[in-house]
């Protein structure tokens, strides 16, 4: 059995779900807190990874990191980076994939935070950030922890955006879902088989963590 | 004394208020809802921003339109109880009454939260949640809250909208035996007349005023200085 996709899919999805998170978290925040011009802009362009075809996802990001780009270029020549066929690659496309989903379970999650009691934590003496961390993303919490699972889950089996911008290179790029397709192609059924119920039983493994923890409450 | 003086439009409606409450006062904001009741209270707590006028605290304006002044809220040193009380589900009672005291020791503040929850015979509900009071007990937690940092006005929103009708009566009588010990200004926005009678000194009534006069042009900050 060869274990490398796995390793790969593991990696790619845990750095994507760091990069959804990052960029995530405060996005929703965001779009449940903010009043401000363009958020409704905002909140369109950031669901659009969740109705895009990932092919089109993925193309749009190569010519955006490709080296006929500025962007890609610049990455290049000044930072000596390039993210066309590597993992890192693969990670970007993950992300944006993935991040819909993390918004959204953000933006849902801290719309069910009493703003009376955010309220009442600034005519406490506290700054913004302090009236996020302790009031806001405590009770948000289990909303950010389903939107870590899903963003999870859903770069683990990318297919389409991390084959248009990372391809195949077994060892290299060649993730869970594409190797599966790989094996299936090159009719390697034993192999296509393991991979299928590994990631199976990691997805399903996931959902289920999530609902067992989605209904506990310390208060 | 809390001085207020403020223009302030939303929408198609446009609030024009100017009040004065005393030491030990309470002033009740009556009237309909949508009249600017609640947004007058925030505007005082720091959360919404006036077009014009100013809010005065004792010898501080904590917020001067002309003289560019806008306190933050952090600064503005006021006790705010929203509608549903707004208490932090996620702490314990005591750490939601010692939530907004700072610098002190750890002793000095359980110390504090114990001798607030005395004066409202509620020791006993020191470790629980929120989740586990009534709704006068979260009332007199909320009010407590707001009044642990020692502020200079205290604002309170339709207090009693969220208990029963029979609650109400024994908590408007507690409450008012509770203000009289702390004498700051007390502003309560209500829309039922019975708060009135047992709790306010004073009335300032709010309507709804769709005045295009003020729509086209909002009069100078003189024009309704104190």
């Amino acid at each position: 059995m060869n274990w490398l996709p796995v390793y790969l899919s593991l990696k790619v999805a845990f750095y994507a779900t760091l990069l959804t998170a990052i960029l995530g978290i405060p996005l929703g925040w965001l779009l449940a807190r903010g009043r401000f011009a363009g958020s409704s802009f905002l909140s369109t362009v950031v669901m659009l990874p969740m109705v895009l075809p990932p092919t089109v996802l993925g193309y749009y990001l190569l010519l955006l990191i490709g080296r006929q780009s500025i962007i890609g270029r610049w990455l290049q020549d000044t930072l000596q980076i390039n993210l066309v066929f590597t993992w890192q690659g693969a990670v970007l496309a993950a992300a944006i994939v993935s991040l819909p989903l993390m918004v959204r379970a953000v933006q849902a999650s801290v719309e069910n935070v009493d703003p009376g009691a955010e309220d009442v934590a600034r005519t406490l003496g506290k700054s913004e950030l302090v009236v996020f961390s302790r009031i806001t993303l405590p009770l948000a919490w289990q909303g950010i922890l389903a939107g870590l699972v899903l963003a999870f889950a859903r770069a683990m089996g990318e297919f389409g955006a991390t084959l248009m911008v990372a391809g195949n290179i077994p060892g290299k790029t060649q993730t869970l879902s594409i190797a599966i397709y790989d094996a299936v192609q090159g009719g390697n059924y034993q192999q296509a088989n393991f991979l299928v119920i590994l990631i199976s039983v990691i997805t399903i493994g996931s959902l289920m963590a999530l609902n067992k923890f989605s209904g506990y409450k310390r208060w | 004394m809390l001085q207020f003086s403020v223009v302030k439009s939303y929408d198609d409606f446009v609030l024009k208020k100017k009040w004065t409450a005393g030491r030990g006062e309470v002033i009740a904001l009556f009237g309909p809802s949508g009249s600017g009741k609640s947004l007058s209270l925030r505007s005082i707590a720091g959360l919404e921003k006036p077009d014009r006028g100013f809010i005065k605290i004792n010898n501080r304006y904590i917020f001067h339109h002309d003289r560019k002044i806008d306190v933050p809220v952090s600064e503005r040193r006021v006790g705010y109880v929203p509608q549903n009380y707004g208490l932090f589900p996620h702490m314990k009672i005591g750490e939601n009454i010692s939530f907004g005291m700072h610098r002190i020791s750890r002793e000095e503040k359980n110390q504090r939260v114990t001798e607030l929850l005395s004066r409202v015979g509620l020791e006993s509900k020191l470790n629980k949640y929120p989740s586990q009071l009534s709704g006068g007990e979260k009332q007199r937690i909320a009010l407590l809250r707001a009044l642990a940092n020692s502020p200079e006005v205290l604002l309170l929103d339709e207090p009693f909208s969220a208990v029963d009708i029979p609650v109400r009566k024994i908590l408007r009588n507690e409450i008012r035996e509770f203000l009289e010990q702390w004498a700051i200004p007390v502003v309560l926005v209500t829309h039922d007349p019975e708060d009135i009678d047992i709790l306010a000194v004073k009335t300032v009534h709010y309507g709804i005023d769709h005045d295009p006069v003020l729509k086209s042009g909002y009069p100078e900050t003189d024009a309704i200085s104190v």
